[in-house]
């Protein structure tokens, strides 16, 4: 079904097309031919539109709600779950999980974009182009690993990079108005004389606040397959540079959809409004010695869900057999990624520590007059 | 009747300052025997004793015995400890630091001071000292009273140095763990920065947040009562004790 499939070649010489996040253009690397997102767009508009509209078909027929079993059934066990589709370059057949909208030729290395992943309820309210490249998020890790003394010496040396992808991930933003109603105990302490004694006072007070906060494109990304702790850590954003949907953006990543509703992402979204209003609300309480937030009540109302697709750069690489995950913000740049420790390190850092903190107190001990 | 008695006791101190201080110009005794309670051997021998455990220790041993002439009252016997120490101009290093028994055979009384970094001996350490003081005073005669004092004040003395650096050692160990686990943990929270977020702070606008409704109520108070440390006879430096023999 090459109908299905949308890839962007040069007008001029027919190669692949690649997002070049330096000039935010779509560019040639053959011919040197570069153009904007609208201009690719309006000159595959007619492209678009037939993909899609055969998509529609197909999802009208039924085949969209389990389309990969129809369409790999000839792959056995391996195509289960999976799309099939031809590469409109070089006519290999291609197989590409569900969520997928958008990938590379394996064979001929076209970048494919599937415009039906993308069509109707489906379609992306907006997308943040990808403003770093590849190399940058190679230059990232390297980064990524230095300060780190607990880090053992090899894996910085020795752990290569297995695969590198650019991936626009799925994202539910969400505008929030949260009216919080927070409670806390707070305390004041005085110290005064009373005959013989010396009297310690702790007063405790009641304290509540209430106010209504406004949150403005909180995230949550709205992929399975994605941790939510990775995506979480990439924050933040920029979100002044989103802009509308289109596939144009696609070329050279890979990009997924979304298999995880707004309402299921929205719970965890409110629980961080809600924490955020506790302590925004604290933030207000003055004078006192302590304050303890004792309870909370929030009605949260979600003003706008817009669906959007964030780029983020996936890096995996590996050392003595076991595999590390790493991403980085394909906006901002920053990296993420849990690195192991050395154990020698370790007990050599905890020793060196003890004796020098040892030897250091000793000796303001001893200018205390301590022996 | 207490002012007078005040009075009279001052003017004791300063007959009495005035009288041995010529003489302790150029060193200071350390044994003064004013009731002559003992013999020239005993006194020397004490004095002898005395001057060796400070140099030892690096904290003076004083003694001093007033006679029947030269009455003391029990209540302010301490003070009259507190102020002869200063007057015989006593003490070891910068802190001038010793400790000063004074006698008063006149009503059978003594009372000690501690000063300097001989005070970390307050607080009990010269209790047990000073009973086995009397107890020997008593029994076995003045000599072997002072020597029993000087000797087991300076061991006192000593185990409290001692003690005190258990303690530091102690603290030392405790504080270089404590800084060894917080550092090491810090190093690896380092190699760590996948975390689920909590909050969504970063997300408020600004002027995104509306207090509607403030509310401070007062509910309750609670009380802790330390009885205050009391300073022995008014004199704020005093460390110390008395006893009768």
């Amino acid at each position: 079904m090459p109908e299905r499939v949308t890839n962007y070649q040069c007008p001029n010489c027919t190669a692949p097309l690649r997002w070049d996040p330096k000039s935010a253009r779509l560019v040639c690397d053959w011919c040197g031919s570069s153009f904007t997102a609208g201009e690719v767009k309006d000159f595959y508009a007619a492209k678009d539109a037939a993909a899609e509209k055969k998509a529609e078909e197909e999802r009208k027929a039924g085949a969209q709600e389990n389309p990969g079993k129809e369409d790999a059934r000839d792959w056995g066990a391996e195509g289960e779950g999976m799309q099939r589709f031809s590469c409109p370059s070089c006519g290999a057949e291609i197989l590409v999980p569900p969520t997928t909208g958008a990938t590379r030729c394996p064979y001929c290395g076209n970048p494919q974009i599937v415009p039906g992943q993308f069509a109707g309820t489906l379609k992306p309210d907006c997308i943040i182009p990808f403003k770093l490249e590849k190399k940058e998020a190679v230059k990232a890790l390297k980064k990524h690993f230095k300060g780190k003394i607990l880090l053992p010496k090899a894996f910085s040396s020795t752990a290569h990079i297995e695969e590198i992808q650019g991936v626009y991930v799925p994202f539910w933003l969400y505008d929030d108005t949260l009216d919080a109603d927070c409670l806390y105990e707070a305390t004041r302490m005085r110290t005064y004389i009373s005959g013989e004694d010396q009297v310690k006072e702790t007063r405790y007070y009641a304290v509540r606040r209430k106010g209504t906060l406004v949150f403005e494109g909180v995230p949550a990304d709205a992929s399975r397959k994605m941790d939510d702790a990775y995506m979480d850590s990439l924050e933040p954003y920029d979100w002044s540079a989103l802009v509308p949907f289109s596939t144009a953006y696609f070329p050279g990543y890979v990009a997924d959809i979304r298999d995880v509703s707004s309402d299921e992402c929205g719970q965890r979204v409110h629980e961080r409004c809600e924490a955020s209003a506790v302590s925004v609300l604290r933030r207000d309480i003055g004078g006192y010695m302590t304050v303890r937030a004792t309870g909370s009540r929030a009605d949260i109302r979600s003003e706008k869900i817009r669906y959007a697709l964030l780029p983020v750069w996936t890096l995996v690489t590996e050392w003595k057999g076991k595999k590390y995950l790493f991403m980085m913000n394909g906006q901002t740049g920053k990296m993420v990624g849990n690195l192991p420790a050395s154990t020698g390190r370790t007990l050599g850092l905890f020793t060196g520590l003890f004796f020098i903190s040892a030897a250091a107190i000793r000796l303001l001990l001893m200018l205390m007059g301590v022996q | 009747m207490e002012r007078t008695r005040h009075a009279f006791l001052v003017f004791l101190l300063l007959l009495f300052s005035f009288s041995v201080l010529p003489l302790a110009a150029a060193v200071p005794a350390a044994v003064v025997d004013d009731a002559g309670l003992l013999t020239s051997s005993e006194a020397a021998q004490l004095e002898e004793d005395a001057r060796s455990f400070a140099e030892a220790t690096g904290c003076g041993f004083y003694i001093m015995i007033l006679g029947d002439g030269s009455s003391a009252r029990s209540v302010s016997i301490s003070r009259a400890a507190d102020a002869l120490y200063d007057a015989n101009g006593w003490g070891w290093g910068g802190e001038d630091s010793g400790v000063f028994l004074l006698v008063s055979l006149s009503d059978r009384s003594y009372a000690y001071v501690l000063r300097g970094d001989a005070e970390k001996l307050a607080g009990g350490r010269m209790e047990p000292v000073a009973d086995s003081f009397a107890a020997s005073f008593r029994e076995s005669g003045a000599y072997e009273g002072f020597r029993t004092w000087l000797v087991q004040a300076k061991d006192a003395y000593e185990a409290a140095g001692k003690g005190d650096g258990d303690v530091a050692n102690f603290v030392t160990l405790v504080a270089a763990f404590l800084i060894a686990v917080i550092g090491t943990m810090a190093a690896r929270r380092r190699l760590h920065s996948v975390a689920y977020a909590k909050q969504a702070d970063a997300y408020i606008p600004e002027k995104g947040c509306t207090i509607t409704d403030r509310e401070d109520r007062y509910v309750r108070s609670t009380f802790i009562r330390i009885p205050r440390p009391k300073s022995s006879q008014g004199g704020g430096r005093y460390a110390g004790g008395s006893g009768r023999f």
